[in-house]
């Protein structure tokens, strides 16, 4: 791995959602795990959308967490998802969902600093519709494992090479 | 990578965005529904907490119009300690939402309500994006775009903290006041933008008004409703977004009721429906009568069309030379045409660019003396602004220390929630018939709902995909006879 390669791991939700902040609180528990360096920053946030792109310009690599509710999945199970799957809704009803393929086509467009590798990983949860600062139960019994988990997969992506690792198709 | 999956995002946002078509035994429209999601459980979540955490917290509901809540809150919180703000604190206050509300307007107008005019209807779905409207008005503007909400933003976060997390309104004023070189900056890209929001009506000018087609859509039958019309005025009754009275016009422009926010039960009553978590608002003295148009029907629109239409003008010279071509060329007001919304959109744009300026060039804005320190018991407070989407109330009891007892809020995109099932409807009537469903279906729909900008709270921000929407069709038994998803 170059050592120029900049990475951004970004948690996303709402601590004020049960489960919707699991991301943020994954992040958060990764800042004890992964020491931030130049090339290593660990951010957590509330918006998306078009407001993400403040939050990503200038790094190579943006690794975001955020949750999912698909209910075919174990809560707790990690959905490795790459940008090109997020797409094929283009024309979203409000730029507050401008999605991410559209936020990195617009970038590039604009010539903006905008990462080349982008993941997400999406972690399956139950309840991410009802406020409470609380996960429910069985989000909080996985929890630890859910960051095991995801240790595991950036330390993988880490230790891949440029190339190997998850390309933007535009 | 790893596994390959398929999230299906409509799993994901159960009951968000989704679209319930009945049919008759002939096979035509009954009745259609658009269903917009409600989060649970807020008021328990509030009660118990000091009424001065609500501005903080409302503002985290989610991300879309985190300003609109904070200042709802603040002006609540006003209302509950029985203190008004110095005249440095308001002026501060009204600052900050004029940029917010350029900002956001300002992103909208060429994120979203951009693509169906500039880039054209009848484009493929694939290039009805922001990318279609950079290919036809070129980068630079998509440049423009980007650093006018940039610096916005950049002003916003120096005032008010971060965006999603603002720390400014506290109950008689805010809690920080400008330099002179905060000032400075704000009136440097005030002036951009006052150029700007200019440049964007020329262009919708050119691309849209000049082009019969485009112009035959928006005054067309299929996006147009005879509703009545509310919106904050001030004095003169001019369109005003921070504060003043909630002034209410029929669907030929009388006025009907002008209030305070204060007495907004007397005038407002919610409907419940029992497939819609979401309540429909109306009024209580005309009535509710169903979804439909018309005097005798207490259905009401908010945002900026009807703000503009329950006004008798801006408050801004600029914003009021495009106030009057576009009623002009509308044929009238009030207008009815939801289409126009975009457009409408666009005129308080200069609105707000032209206030931003003024503010900022306000002798008294750098003053100091920004906080009266509330000394009365709370009991009760009501508040209101004109968020981007429409009027926003925020409504809280208390005990007499100030812990929330009670706490209601209703949104914008609630306020127009009748009238959006009404669009939908009209649109989903015009292109189904006989049971055969035009391929055109959604994005036809998209686009009577698009303009009132409806907010999806948490279905936003859970994945960063593309909103998804999906319309379900049931014949007259109340069989699914057929779901289509976009694209």
């Amino acid at each position: 791995m170059p050592e120029t390669i900049k990475t951004l791991i970004l948690g996303l939700g709402n601590t004020l959602i049960r489960d919707d902040g699991v991301g943020i609180r994954v992040v958060r528990e990764l800042k004890n795990h992964l020491p931030s360096s130049d090339n290593l920053h660990i951010e957590e946030s509330s918006l998306f959308g078009l407001a993400l792109i403040d939050l990503i310009l200038g790094y190579d690599r943006v690794i975001i967490l955020d949750a999912v509710k698909t209910g075919a999945h174990p809560v707790g199970y990690v959905h490795e998802v790459g940008v090109e799957e997020l797409k094929g809704l283009p024309a979203a009803p409000s730029p507050h969902y401008t999605g991410l393929p559209s936020l990195l086509r617009l970038s590039r467009e604009l010539k903006l600093d905008a990462p080349t590798q982008m993941q997400v990983l999406g972690i399956e949860v139950a309840d991410p519709y009802s406020f409470g600062e609380e996960f429910t139960p069985e989000l909080k019994e996985v929890f630890p494992r859910i960051v095991h988990r995801i240790l595991e997969i950036i330390n993988k992506t880490q230790s891949r090479t440029v190339d190997d690792s998850v390309p933007v198709n535009t | 990578m790893g596994e390959r999956i398929t999230i299906d995002p409509i799993t994901r946002l159960e009951g968000h965005g989704k679209i319930e078509i009945f049919l008759d035994d002939n096979g035509d429209v009954k009745q259609a529904y658009f269903q917009i999601p409600e989060l649970r459980g807020f008021e328990q979540f509030c009660v118990g907490r000091p009424a001065e955490e609500m501005p903080r917290i409302t503002p985290r509901i989610c991300g879309v119009c985190p300003t609109a809540h904070h200042m709802a809150s603040t002006k609540t919180l006003d209302d509950l300690f029985k203190v008004e703000p110095t005249p440095t604190a308001k002026k501060l206050r009204e600052l900050l939402y004029n940029i917010f509300t350029l900002e956001d307007h300002t992103l909208h107008f060429f994120y979203l309500g951009g693509p169906d005019f500039v880039v054209g209807p009848q484009a493929p779905a694939g290039e009805r994006n922001i990318l279609g409207v950079l290919g036809k008005v070129g980068l630079e503007i998509g440049g423009k775009v980007i650093r006018l909400r940039r610096e916005c933003r950049e002003i916003m976060t120096k005032m008010a903290g971060k965006v999603i997390h603002p720390v400014f309104g506290l109950p008689g004023g805010v809690s920080k006041g400008l330099t002179e070189e905060d000032r400075s900056g704000i009136e440097e890209t005030a002036k951009f933008a006052v150029e700007f929001s200019q440049f964007a009506l020329q262009l919708f000018d050119d691309i849209v008004l000049k082009n019969k087609e485009y112009v035959d859509l928006v005054v067309g039958d299929i996006y147009q409703h005879r509703t009545y019309y509310m919106g904050l005025v001030d004095e003169n009754n001019k369109v005003n977004f921070y504060d003043g009275d909630l002034r209410v016009v029929d669907p030929n422009g009388k006025e009907t009721a002008k209030f305070k926010a204060r007495d907004y039960l007397d005038f407002i009553s919610e409907h419940v429906e029992p497939w819609s978590y979401a309540k429909f608002p109306y009024l209580k003295k005309v009535g509710w009568k169903g979804f439909v148009d018309g005097e005798d029907s207490g259905v009401f629109r908010v945002a900026p069309l009807a703000r503009l239409n329950a006004s008798d003008g801006m408050a801004t010279p600029l914003a009021q030379v495009q106030y009057e071509k576009m009623y002009e060329t509308l044929g009238g007001k009030p207008s009815h045409h939801t289409l126009a919304f975009h457009w409408a959109r666009l005129v308080e744009c200069v609105q707000a660019a032209e206030q931003m300026l003024e503010l900022a060039q306000d002798p008294e804005i750098t003053n100091p003396d920004i906080r009266n320190i509330p000394t009365e018991t709370p009991i009760e407070g009501i508040g209101v602004v004109e968020a981007p989407r429409g009027t926003l109330f925020h409504h809280y009891k208390t005990d007499e220390k100030g812990l929330i007892t009670e706490a209601n809020l209703i949104v914008a995109t609630v306020n127009n929630n009748a009238a959006m099932c009404m669009s939908v409807e009209k649109a989903a009537k015009g292109l189904i018939k006989g049971g055969k469903v035009s391929d055109g279906l959604l994005n036809m729909v998209e686009m009577a709902f698009r303009p009132y900008d409806p907010c999806h709270a948490c279905a936003t921000h859970a994945l960063p995909g593309e909103m998804p929407l999906v319309a379900n069709i049931y014949n007259s038994k109340g069989e699914l006879v057929e779901t289509l998803n976009r694209p």
